[in-house]
C-alpha cells in the first residue's frame, strides 16, 4: 500500500481467517433459505394437490438407481474435500478428486434429464423435480468454482514454497469451502431423498 | 498484531484498470454487447424447442438470456470478471482490500474497495433510483386526480404502480445499509474496511444493474402485477414482467451479499475493546437487518427462479391447472416479504437511537432493551407472513395464531419507542435539523404502528385488507419511518461524509414542509381506505374525488420538499460552501473524532475502545474538560 | 435548576385530561362512522372491532404524542449558541422497563384474544377457505362467486341460476363460495363486510348474515390485470324474501337458454390453458 503513511498499522491476522470461516457459515444459512423454498414448494404442492395434478399421466417417476448414483457421487466429493482440507499433505489431491466427482455428478444429472421420459409440465412433482435439481446443479457449478479457486491458490502457493503468501489463510479458505460444500451436499442428500425416495 | 500479517501479498495498485479502462463506460458498452449476444443466442434456442416455451406466447427465454448477458457484460466491463479468472489460476487478488483512492472523479465510476467511495456510489445510485420511483409516485397521483378523466390509462397506470412499488421495496432495502452502513460500520467498529471488500463493490453494481433492468420494462409493455408479482396473473404478463423477475433476482442477490458482508464484518472485525455490549446501536440495527437479508433474501431468489422457470422451461409451480398453486407464490413471496419490510424499518430504529443521545445530551436509555427490541423484531418477522393472507382462504384455521404473532411483534417495536422516549426525558434537547427528523420519525412510526394493529386484527382486516388503508399504513412505517430517519442521518452524518455544511435554515424549512406534506398525503389515505377504495385501481367511486385530489396535491408538495433537500445539497455544496467542522454536533462517537474529510485510510492505528458507547451526561462530562469519547483510542 | 416541578406528575395529569376529552369524542362521535357500517351481522361486528381498537389506541397515541410534546417543551435547550451541556447520565431503569413490558404485553394479549374471540364468533365475513372453521348456525343460502378477468358472475345452485348481478334475501345466512377461473381476484362487498380472495382452483367460503334491505358495492380487491379498477358491480339485499323470490324467477326466465349450456355446478373450475369459460 504505497499511498499509506508509514505509521500504518496492519490489521490483526485473525480478522481475515475468522471472516472467511464466519462468511462460509453464513453462506450455509443463505443456502438453506434458498433450498428451503424448494422443499416448501414440494410439500406444499404435494399436500394441496391442485386439480389432482401432482403427477399428470403415468411414469412421472425418475430412475431411483440414477438418483442414488448422483447422490453417492456428491456425497463422496463432499466427504473427500472435508477430510482432505484437514490434512495439508493431501489437500490438493483430494481437492482435485472432489472437483472431478462434482463434475461427474453434474454430468450424471444431465444423463438423468435425458432418460427421464417426462417433461416439467407434467404436474407439481415434475415442476419441483426439474426446478430443484436444476438449481442444485447450478449451485454445484458455483461450488466447483469455489473448490477450484481454493485448490488452485494452494497449488500455486505450494509451487512457490509459500513465499509471499499467507499459508494459513489459504488453508482456512479451503476449509471454509469444504464446510460449505459438505453442507451443500447434505442439502443435496435431503433433496434426492425427497425427490427420489419419498 | 502478529508477524504473519506482514506476509499478506504485496498489493500493487490496480494496474490492469489503466490498460483496459475497466469502468462504468466499458461496463455499459459490454453490457449492451452482452445483451445482444445472449439475446440472439436465445433466439436460436427458441428455434429448436419452440413447443416448450409457448405458455406465455412469447420468447421469454430470449429476453431472460438477454438480461443475463447484459448483466454479465456490465460486470465484466467493470472488471468484476478479472478477479475470478485470476483466482481460478491460483493468483492472489490484485485489487487490494482497502484501496487508497487518488483524488478525482474516476474512482466513483468503477470497482473500488474503499468503503467510503462505495458508500458515496451508493448515495448517488440510490438517490437516482429513488428519484425515479418518486417520480412514478407523482404520476400515479396525477392519474388519480380524477376517476373519469385519465392521463395514462389502465395499462400504463399499472406499470407506474408496479415500477414505483418495486423500486421502493426492492432497491431501497439497501437504502441505509448501502450508503450509511458501508461508510459507518468500518469506522464505528474500527475495522477500516469490510470483510469482503470486492463483494461490497459487487453489491452496488449489481443493484445498479437491477435498477436499469427494471426500467427496461417500459420497452416491453410494462407489467401489471404491482411489486408483489402475484401468480398466475404474472404468467399472463408480457415480456415486461421478465424485467420484474430479473430486477428482483438481482436485488435479492445484492441484498444477500450486502447482508452477509456486513454481518461478517461486525462479527469478526471489531477492533480491540469493541465488545458486543459496546457496539453502537446503529451497528446492532445493521446486524439485525443483515441477518434478515442473509436468511430471507435467498428465498426470494428461489421463488423468482421458480417464476422464471414457469415462463421459460414450462414448469408449473404456479399454474393451478397443472398441479401448481397460486398460494405457493403468495406464501414464498411473503415468507421473504415480511422480513423484507423490517429490512426497511430496522435501520431506521438504529439511526434515530444513534442520533438521539447526541441531541438529548444523555446516554442511550435502555441500551439492552433497544438491542433486544431490534433482534426481537428480526426474529419474529419470520413468523407473521400469513397476515398478508387473512382473507385468501389459505390456512384459515391459523388466523388466530398469525394475529397473535403479528401483535406480539409490536412488543419489541415498543422497546424502541421506550428507549426513544426515555432518552428524551430530562435531557437537554437540542432541536437541530437531525433531531427534528428523529422526532418526525417517532410521530410517523407511531401512527404506522397503530394502524398496523387494525390490519393485524382479522375482523378489522376483512375491510382494510387490500384497501388504501393498508397502503397508508405501510407508507407511514416505511416512508414516514425509513425516509425520515434517512433524512436525519443525511443532516447528521452528511457534513462528515461530504465535507461541507448543509444550510440549517433550508434544512428546517425542508423538515416542516416534508413533515406536514407527508401527513397531509398519507393521513387522508387512511380515510380513503376506510371508505372502501381498493389499492392499485385506476378509477374509483366519484364521492372520493375530493379526498383523492387533496392527497394528490399534498403528494406534489411532498415531492417538492424532496427537491428542496436536493437544492440544499447542491446550494450548500456549490454556492455557499462552508467546510464542515470535525465535530459539528459535539458527538462523542468515534467517526466525529476523526478529521473532516475522513482520511483515506480512516485511522493509521487500529483504535482501542473502552467504556460506554454513549458517554453523555453530567457525571461523565466534567465542566471545562474535553469530554470523554467512545472511541478513546 | 434543582427546584424543578414534578414533570412526571404533570405529564400524567395532562395525559388523563387529554383522554377525558378525546375518549368520549372517539367513542361517541367517531366510532359510529367506523367502516363498514351496520348493514349485516358481520359488518356490524367489524364496526365493534374497529371501535374497540380505536378506543384502545387513543390513550396509547395520546401518551406518546403528549410525552414527545411535553419533553420538547420542558427539556428543550433554549440557548443553542451557548455551551453544550449534558443531561443526567441515566442509562436505564429496570422497573420502568418491567412495567412497560407488562403493560404492552397485557395490551397485546388482550388484543389478540379479543380479535380471536370476535373472529371465532361469526367468521367476520372473511374468506375461510374450503373447510371453514366458523360456521354460523342456521340454514344457509349458497351463492357461488366466480371471478374472471374482469367481472364477477354469481351462481345460485339451489335455483340452477347463473347471473351477473348479486341480490340476496334479507335476514338470511348466506354462504359465499368464492373461486376464480383465471387469476387471483378478491370478492369485496364493502357494506356486507365480506372479503374473500378468489383463487383459481380454490373454493373460498365466507359467511354473511344479512339484516334489512341494503344496497352494496362489490369491488375486486386484488390486482387482477389491466381492468382491475373497473371490476365492480352494485348489489343489493332485497326488501323482502318474496321480492328475492320474484327476482330469482325473473332471472331464471332471462337466462333460461344460457342455463342449459352451463358447465355442471362445481366448487372449482379448471378451464383450459388461457381459456375463459364458465
Amino acid at each position: 500500500m504505497d499511498a499509506v503513511s508509514s505509521g500504518y498499522q496492519q490489521e490483526p491476522h485473525q480478522w481475515r481467517l475468522r471472516s472467511l470461516s464466519a462468511g462460509a457459515k453464513m453462506w450455509c444459512g443463505s443456502t438453506s433459505g434458498f433450498m428451503g423454498a424448494f422443499l416448501f414448494a414440494y410439500f406444499y404442492l404435494l399436500a394441496l394437490d391442485p386439480n389432482h395434478s401432482w403427477k399428470i399421466g403415468k411414469n412421472v417417476n425418475p430412475s431411483g438407481g440414477l438418483g442414488v448414483a448422483i447422490m453417492a457421487v456428491f456425497v463422496l466429493s463432499g466427504l473427500l474435500l472435508w477430510l482432505g482440507s484437514r490434512r495439508p499433505a493431501d489437500e490438493i489431491t483430494t481437492g482435485v478428486v472432489a472437483i472431478v466427482l462434482a463434475v461427474v455428478g453434474i454430468a450424471l444429472q444431465f444423463v438423468d434429464y435425458g432418460v427421464l421420459g417426462f417433461g416439467p409440465y407434467r404436474g407439481g412433482y415434475a415442476s419441483v423435480f426439474y426446478g430443484w435439481t436444476a438449481v442444485f446443479t447450478l449451485g454445484a457449478l458455483g461450488g466447483i468454482y469455489w473448490m477450484e479457486t481454493s485448490v488452485a491458490a494452494l497449488w500455486r502457493a505450494r509451487k512457490n514454497g509459500f513465499a509471499d503468501t499467507d499459508e494459513e489463510l489459504l488453508r482456512v479458505g479451503l476449509q471454509s469451502c469444504a464446510l460449505w460444500w459438505s453442507y451443500y451436499v447434505a442439502l443435496g442428500v435431503l433433496m434426492y431423498v425427497v425427490l427420489y425416495l419419498v | 498484531m502478529t508477524a504473519t500479517a506482514n506476509r499478506v501479498p504485496a498489493q500493487s495498485p490496480a494496474r490492469q484498470r489503466g490498460l483496459l479502462g475497466f469502468n462504468m463506460l466499458t461496463g455499459i458498452i459490454l453490457g449492451v454487447v452482452g445483451w445482444w449476444v445472449f439475446y440472439l443466442l436465445g433466439g436460436l434456442i427458441q428455434g429448436y424447442t419452440n413447443h416448450g416455451f409457448s405458455q406465455t406466447g412469447q420468447n421469454d427465454v430470449q429476453i431472460m438470456l438477454g438480461y443475463l448477458g447484459g448483466v454479465i457484460g456490465f460486470l465484466g466491463g467493470l472488471g468484476f470478471l478479472n478477479y475470478p479468472i485470476q483466482r481460478m489460476m491460483g493468483y492472489p487478488p490484485n485489487i487490494p482490500d482497502h484501496e487508497v483512492e487518488e483524488p478525482g472523479l474516476g474512482k466513483y465510476f468503477r470497482l473500488t474497495t474503499d468503503h467510503k467511495v462505495v458508500s458515496q456510489q451508493y448515495f448517488v445510485g440510490i438517490a437516482f433510483f429513488f428519484f425515479v420511483g418518486g417520480l412514478n409516485a407523482m404520476l400515479i397521483r396525477t392519474e388519480l386526480l380524477s376517476p373519469t378523466t385519465h392521463v395514462f390509462g389502465a395499462q400504463q397506470y399499472l406499470t407506474l404502480v408496479g415500477v414505483h412499488g418495486s423500486m421502493m421495496m426492492g432497491m431501497m432495502t439497501s437504502g441505509v445499509l448501502g450508503p450509511f452502513a458501508n461508510w459507518l460500520v468500518p469506522l464505528m467498529i474500527g475495522s477500516r474496511r469490510m470483510a469482503f471488500p470486492r463483494m461490497e463493490s459487487l453489491t452496488f453494481w449489481l443493484l445498479m444493474a437491477a435498477g436499469v433492468v427494471l426500467i427496461t420494462t417500459v420497452f416491453f409493455g410494462g407489467f401489471q402485477t404491482g411489486w408483489t408479482g402475484y401468480e398466475p396473473l404474472a404468467n399472463q404478463g408480457t415480456a415486461g414482467y421478465d424485467a420484474y423477475l430479473g430486477f428482483f433476482g438481482l436485488v435479492s442477490i445484492s441484498m444477500t451479499l450486502l447482508g452477509l458482508n456486513l454481518a461478517v464484518t461486525i462479527a469478526t472485525m471489531r477492533a480491540p475493546g469493541m465488545t458486543w455490549s459496546r457496539l453502537p446501536i446503529f451497528c446492532w440495527s445493521v446486524v439485525a437487518t443483515a441477518a434478515l437479508m442473509v436468511l430471507a433474501a435467498p428465498m426470494l431468489t428461489a421463488t423468482l427462479l421458480m417464476g422464471i422457470s414457469d415462463r421459460t422451461l414450462y414448469t408449473a409451480f404456479f399454474d393451478p391447472g397443472l398441479g401448481g398453486s397460486a398460494y405457493l407464490w403468495q406464501n414464498l413471496f411473503w415468507v421473504f416479504g415480511h422480513p423484507e419490510v423490517y429490512v426497511l424499518a430496522i435501520p431506521g430504529f438504529g439511526i434515530v437511537l444513534e442520533i438521539l443521545p447526541v441531541f438529548a445530551r444523555k446516554p442511550l436509555w435502555g441500551y439492552k432493551i433497544a438491542v433486544s427490541g431490534m433482534l426481537g423484531v428480526a426474529i419474529f418477522s419470520f413468523f407473521v407472513w400469513q397476515h398478508h393472507l387473512f382473507v385468501s382462504g389459505m390456512n384459515a384455521d391459523l388466523r388466530p395464531f398469525y394475529m397473535l404473532s403479528t401483535e406480539i411483534i409490536s412488543l419489541p417495536t415498543g422497546f424502541t419507542f421506550l428507549a426513544f422516549m426515555a432518552t428524551l426525558w430530562r435531557g437537554r434537547i437540542r432541536l437541530t435539523v437531525p433531531m427534528l427528523f428523529c422526532l418526525g420519525w417517532a410521530f410517523n412510526f407511531l401512527f404506522g404502528g397503530i394502524s398496523g394493529v387494525f390490519n393485524s386484527d382479522t375482523p378489522s382486516d376483512v375491510t382494510t385488507h387490500g384497501s388504501f388503508f393498508v397502503m397508508a399504513h405501510f407508507h407511514y412505517t416505511i416512508m414516514g419511518g425509513l425516509l425520515f430517519s434517512v433524512m436525519a442521518a443525511m443532516y447528521y452524518w452528511g457534513p462528515k461524509m461530504f465535507g461541507y455544511k448543509l444550510n440549517e435554515r433550508l434544512g428546517k424549512i425542508h423538515f416542516w414542509v416534508m413533515f406536514l406534506a407527508f401527513n397531509s398525503t398519507f393521513g387522508p389515505l387512511f380515510a380513503v381506505g376506510f371508505l372502501g377504495m381498493p389499492r392499485r385501481v385506476v378509477t374509483y367511486a366519484t364521492n372520493l374525488t375530493g379526498l383523492n385530489d387533496w392527497v394528490s396535491v399534498s403528494a406534489y408538495v411532498l415531492g417538492l420538499s424532496l427537491l428542496l433537500f436536493l437544492f440544499n445539497m447542491v446550494y450548500s455544496w456549490m454556492y455557499k460552501r462552508i467546510p464542515a467542522e470535525d465535530n459539528p454536533w459535539h458527538s462523542r462517537s468515534i467517526e466525529f473524532q476523526l478529521p473532516t474529510p475522513v482520511p483515506a485510510q480512516d485511522f493509521d492505528e487500529i483504535p482501542v475502545f473502552s467504556g460506554d458507547p454513549y458517554p453523555y451526561g453530567e457525571a461523565l462530562a466534567p465542566a471545562g474538560a474535553e469530554p470523554a469519547t467512545a472511541g478513546a483510542y | 435548576m434543582r427546584s424543578e416541578p414534578n414533570h412526571m406528575r404533570r405529564f400524567v395529569a395532562l395525559w388523563l385530561l387529554a383522554n377525558a376529552i378525546m375518549l368520549p369524542i372517539v367513542i361517541f362521535v367517531l366510532a359510529p362512522g367506523m367502516p363498514p357500517g351496520n348493514g349485516t351481522e358481520q359488518a356490524a361486528g367489524q364496526v365493534v372491532d374497529n371501535t374497540v381498537l380505536l378506543a384502545l389506541s387513543t390513550p396509547v397515541a395520546l401518551g406518546v404524542l403528549l410525552f414527545l410534546g411535553y419533553t420538547i417543551w420542558a427539556f428543550r435547550e433554549r440557548n443553542l449558541d451557548g455551551p453544550v451541556l449534558d443531561g443526567p447520565a441515566v442509562t436505564g431503569n429496570s422497573s420502568v422497563q418491567m412495567w412497560w413490558l407488562i403493560t404492552t404485553t397485557a395490551l397485546v394479549l388482550f388484543l389478540a384474544g379479543f380479535g380471536s374471540v370476535r373472529l371465532l364468533e361469526d367468521g367476520s365475513g372473511g374468506g375461510q377457505g374450503p373447510s371453514p372453521l366458523v360456521v354460523p348456525s342456521g340454514k344457509a343460502l349458497q351463492v357461488q362467486v366466480i371471478g374472471q378477468q374482469w367481472q364477477f358472475t354469481y351462481r345460485y345452485p339451489a335455483y340452477g341460476l347463473e347471473t351477473n348481478s348479486l341480490v340476496l334475501p334479507p335476514d338470511t345466512l348466506v354462504e359465499f363460495h368464492v373461486t376464480s377461473l383465471d387469476v387471483i381476484h378478491s370478492f369485496w362487498a364493502y357494506q356486507l363486510g365480506v372479503k374473500a380472495d378468489a383463487n383459481p382452483g380454490v373454493d373460498n367460503i365466507a359467511y354473511v348474515e344479512t339484516r334489512g334491505p341494503l344496497s352494496f358495492e362489490v369491488r375486486c380487491a386484488e390486482l387482477c390485470g389491466v381492468w382491475h379498477g373497473y371490476m365492480y358491480n352494485p348489489g343489493k339485499v332485497a326488501s323482502s324474501k318474496a321480492a328475492f323470490a320474484s327476482w330469482i324467477q325473473s332471472q331464471q326466465q332471462k337466462y333460461s337458454a344460457a342455463s342449459k349450456v352451463l358447465p355442471p355446478y362445481s366448487h372449482t373450475y379448471f378451464p383450459g390453458p388461457n381459456g375463459r369459460s364458465g
